[in-house]
């Protein structure tokens, strides 16, 4: 309580004391690390990944779990580990992408509902049709008009997405709107976009950045899912869920081939919504000791 | 024990235990009350009152909060020792509560009548039917026609929810009925109906009352004695006329200067200087002396005692004042 | 609700005219005639304007008339009715199962915060939420299947072949549902109200159950009509893993040969339902909250307010 307290007195602001309050929470501090590590491996895959991802080497097929490849070999003699390594750049790539992507035209369309009252009614409807449909119905139709490919499943995502940015925003701009301190601005006859940008959108970051965190892991699993189905990424791409479909005709005999890439969706979902708790609890300034 | 005597406290101490330090809520209170009687305890908000109200309930919330000293009499039974299962028929039975904030202090997708009924059938033998009559009884009897009964909680007003909360409480004709600042929540216009209406059925039902406030006026309207609380003990205590005549502790003179007076000129109020001490670090001396004008070098020190100065008036202080009120 | 769900049939229907290729194509394979071709055109009559087709597409639907498949050239609604069942089957029991272990793993983490239970809870509630379902699936068919073999890995015949989709299911939504009594709980723990039902002396367990989770229950019930509308459309994950011939593989198979109607009427239905869900969760609300009740517009009950005039004149009578 008290610690905390006298930073604020002294004037830390916002983002140093949610570091601080991160940096608390043992698991959430770790997981943040951990994803740190993820995206890096994802950048310099080439780097650590010991073989070539699509080279194919017959002499060596369905090798198991050995030290020249750690995660043993697929039906075409590739290094699973070379796999898993370059496939974390699809998944980072969906994943953030897929965030960033919906949260920009979310946080845009819900600001427009918001702000223009004529708007709000067209727009929110209009959403509330997206989010009315399972997700994976709307993926797989989605999917069937723009095809199967990386750019496809992304935008898929993307729309997907939207709704629930849309929302957040809209209904944080509009208790914030109310607030006294932004009545307070609007009395002083600041404009529209300083309001915006000065008062709401920090104040409304917060849910944002959770949900974002919380999202970004879902994505992940939804891409993997349309990939395990055929819908998303194609062969020969080492993307996890279609490694762990491709695994599937062998599993009683070569289980590692599905379980690893699986193992290593089920670790980065978990590290992500671990964040994502630790970020909602130690954005939320309720929880204060 | 003395014969009249319903309640006592018996150097109470409870601490919270947070994840980096520890709040001592209350510091070694000792106090009684007497069958009957009607005793105020006053003090700032976090002096540690309501933790000394849940302490007696056996409620302190735990995790993080524990009694870790004390024994809390009532009728010569110590309630520390009690167990919870003999706790829970004391509760609403022997000794009840009013809380605080009668706005959140009802269960919103109960019925007002069915959560007067629970409290009836958890202490009384009866049949639906009885408990029912019973607490369209109670409802009327608070002033609230028994029609009502089958309302929710938010189609009360604040006043008619603390009326309600009072029915809960009496409900099984307690021995004790604890009210914790049942005004404080509400218009000023409804709080002395609220304050009448409590004092009315204290009388009626000849329970004891302890009333907790921050007003010194509430006690003295309705209260015997008084107790004054600071940082988790109390600095004085005795009947309302001595210590209100007579206050010996510079933090009760602080408290009364605070108020507005219409027989004395004054141009402006004098507050008290400074803040109440942090809970997790109380001073090693009187927890009030930084914060008085007349501090000395032992009230850093040593912390001073309940004392006797008169008949029934006890103060904490090394060097009482002699201010005729 | 009617409006929501025509809109977004419309909706989709409109979707689907950007599918891209020529729906002929689809019936009649590669290598077409151009009379053919033509034909084709004329008896589906996709050469109507947009407006004209999707009335028909309304009317049909209106008569339970799904449309016919471009692949088989057999109308839909018998060939989807047929898989439905096993579908919901599968759905109903596993989000039954899932809300069972849910809220129970969710008031036990709430009441004991902070405790070895309550850390392990959600440790395990995060992996349920982390681990895709396919996979999970396929990890219960290597375990129970492969290796024990207590249980068959494929296909829909018996109860046996049900027990692990509906766990699958069942143990990824009672992730999500503990999650979220966990925190609805903790939430209305510290409510006033939940100490004054103390104070009254009222058991724990019942202060749990008719206090706090009564309170609480709303975003669960929300959590778990989501989860249901999730798996109504969902399940096409496990029914692959496990093969089995519901609706979910069916509309899968839709989209993987461009079978259009297959896909539109597929998920038309599978909206449908979950309208309804959503609607009977609305009504559970009101059920749940008088709050809520109150602004639906229903009276107070009825039969208590009987009770206390029959209390009332009873009274009036000892009198």
């Amino acid at each position: 309580m008290g610690g905390y307290k006298k930073k604020k007195e002294y004037g830390n602001s916002q983002l140093a004391l949610t570091w601080m309050k991160l940096k608390d929470n043992k698991f959430a501090f770790i997981s943040f690390w951990l994803v740190i590590a993820v995206i890096l491996v994802a950048i310099f895959a080439p780097l650590l990944a010991p073989y070539d991802y699509a080279a194919q080497d017959y002499n060596n097929i369905m090798v198991p779990l050995s030290l020249e490849h750690p995660f043993g070999t697929d039906q075409f003699g590739r290094d699973i580990l070379s796999r898993i390594i370059y496939g974390t750049r699809y998944t980072i790539i969906i994943g953030f992408g897929t965030m960033t992507g919906s949260c920009i035209v979310g946080v845009f369309l819900g600001l427009l509902a918001a702000y223009y009252p004529k708007l709000d009614n067209p727009i929110m409807r209009f959403l509330d049709i997206f989010a009315n449909i399972p997700d994976m119905a709307l993926l797989m139709c989605l999917v069937t008009i723009l095809g199967t490919n990386m750019k496809n499943l992304l935008i898929c995502l993307i729309l997907y997405y939207i709704p629930g940015f849309a929302r957040i925003s809209r209904a944080k701009v509009l208790t914030l709107r109310n607030e006294e301190f932004v009545e307070a601005s609007i009395a002083l006859g600041a404009s529209d976009a300083r309001i915006l940008t000065k008062h709401i959108l920090p104040n409304a970051l917060s849910p944002l950045i959770v949900r974002f965190t919380m999202s970004t892991g879902g994505s992940i699993l939804e891409a993997a899912a349309l990939s395990f189905i055929g819908l998303g990424i194609q062969p020969p791409e080492p993307e996890w869920g279609l490694m762990i479909s491709q695994g599937r005709q062998f599993l009683s005999t070569y289980w590692y081939y599905s379980i690893i890439p699986g193992l290593c969706i089920v670790f980065l979902t978990f590290i992500l919504n671990f964040l994502g708790d630790g970020l909602r609890d130690a954005l939320d300034p309720r929880l204060n000791y | 024990m003395r014969e009249n005597e319903l309640l006592s406290v018996e150097d109470l101490e409870v601490k919270f235990f947070l994840r980096k330090s520890t709040v001592e809520a209350v510091n070694g209170v000792s106090f009684t009350i007497d069958k009957g009687e009607s005793v105020g305890l006053v003090g700032e908000t976090g002096a540690g009152k309501t933790t000394t109200a849940l302490s007696i309930l056996g409620l302190v919330p735990n995790p993080p909060g524990k009694v870790t000293k004390g024994a809390i009499y009532l009728n010569g039974e110590d309630l520390l020792k009690t167990p919870e299962k003999e706790m829970r028929k004391i509760r609403g039975n022997d000794i009840a509560m009013i809380f605080q904030d009668p706005m959140t202090s009802l269960n919103p997708v109960m019925t007002v009548g069915d959560q007067i009924m629970e409290v009836v059938r958890l202490h009384n033998d009866m049949t639906k039917e009885q408990a029912m009559k019973r607490a369209v009884e109670m409802l009327e009897l608070v002033g609230i026609p028994g029609e009502r009964y089958a309302e929710f909680p938010h189609q009360f007003s604040g006043g008619m929810k603390q009326r309600v909360l009072i029915a809960i409480s009496l409900a099984c004709n307690p021995k004790l009925l604890i009210a914790d600042e049942p005004t404080s929540a509400l218009d000023v216009t409804i709080q002395a109906q609220v304050l009448d209406l409590i004092a009315g059925l204290k009388e009626k039902f000849n329970t004891s009352l302890l009333l907790i406030t921050h007003d010194l006026g509430v006690v003295a309207e309705t209260c015997d004695r008084v107790m004054i609380m600071y940082a988790g003990s109390i600095v004085e205590s005795g009947p309302v006329r001595s210590v209100y005549k007579n206050m010996k502790h510079p933090y009760t003179v602080g408290l009364f200067n605070s108020l507005p007076r219409l027989d004395v000129e004054t141009d402006r109020l004098e507050p008290i200087k400074g803040m109440m001490p942090d809970p997790t670090n109380l001073p090693a001396g009187c927890a009030f002396c930084e914060r008085c004008p007349y501090a000395t070098e032992r009230c850093k020190t040593e912390r001073p005692v309940l004392t006797e100065v008169e008949d029934g008036h006890f103060v904490a202080c090394f060097n009482p004042m002699n201010k005729e009120g | 609700m009617a409006l929501a769900l025509l809109a977004t049939i419309v909706f989709l229907f409109t979707l689907m005219e950007f599918v891209p290729g020529d729906p002929a194509l689809v019936v009649l394979g590669e290598g077409a005639t151009e009379e053919n071709i033509a034909a084709i055109h004329k008896e589906l009559g996709l050469d109507d304007p947009y407006l004209v087709r999707l009335g028909r597409y309304l009317g049909d639907l209106l008569q339970g008339d799904m449309g016919t498949s471009y692949k088989t050239r057999q109308p839909i609604a018998p060939a989807f009715f047929s898989r439905l069942p096993l579908s919901m089957i599968i759905a109903f029991w596993g989000v039954l199962v899932g809300t069972i272990l849910g809220v129970l793993a969710g008031i036990i983490s709430a009441v004991k915060q902070y405790s070895i239970f309550d850390r392990v809870l959600t440790v395990i509630s995060l992996f349920g939420a982390s681990a895709p379902s396919f996979w999970l699936a396929m990890m219960f068919v290597l375990i129970f299947s492969v290796k024990l073999g207590w249980l068959p890995a494929t296909g829909s015949y018996s109860f046996k072949h049900w027990i692990l989709p509906v766990v699958t299911i069942g143990l990824q939504c009672s992730a999500s549902i503990t999650r979220m009594t966990r925190s609805s709980m903790l939430e209305v723990i510290r409510q006033d109200y939940i100490r004054t039902a103390r104070a009254k002396g009222q058991t724990e367990i019942r202060v749990i159950i008719s206090h706090a989770l009564r309170n609480a229950f709303i975003p669960i019930l929300t959590q778990i009509g989501s989860n249901i509308n999730g798996y109504l459309g969902g399940t096409v994950l496990v029914e692959s893993v496990f093969a089995i011939p519901g609706i979910g593989n069916y509309v899968l198979d839709g989209v993987k040969t461009m079978d259009t109607p297959v896909v539109l009427s597929g998920i038309v239905f599978i909206c449908l339902m979950c309208s309804f869900v959503t609607f009977f969760i609305d009504m559970a609300y009101a059920f749940i909250d008088p709050r809520i009740k109150a602004t639906y517009g229903f009276g107070v009950k009825k039969k208590k307010k009987a009770a206390v005039a029959t209390a009332k004149t009873t009274e009036g009578g000892e009198g």
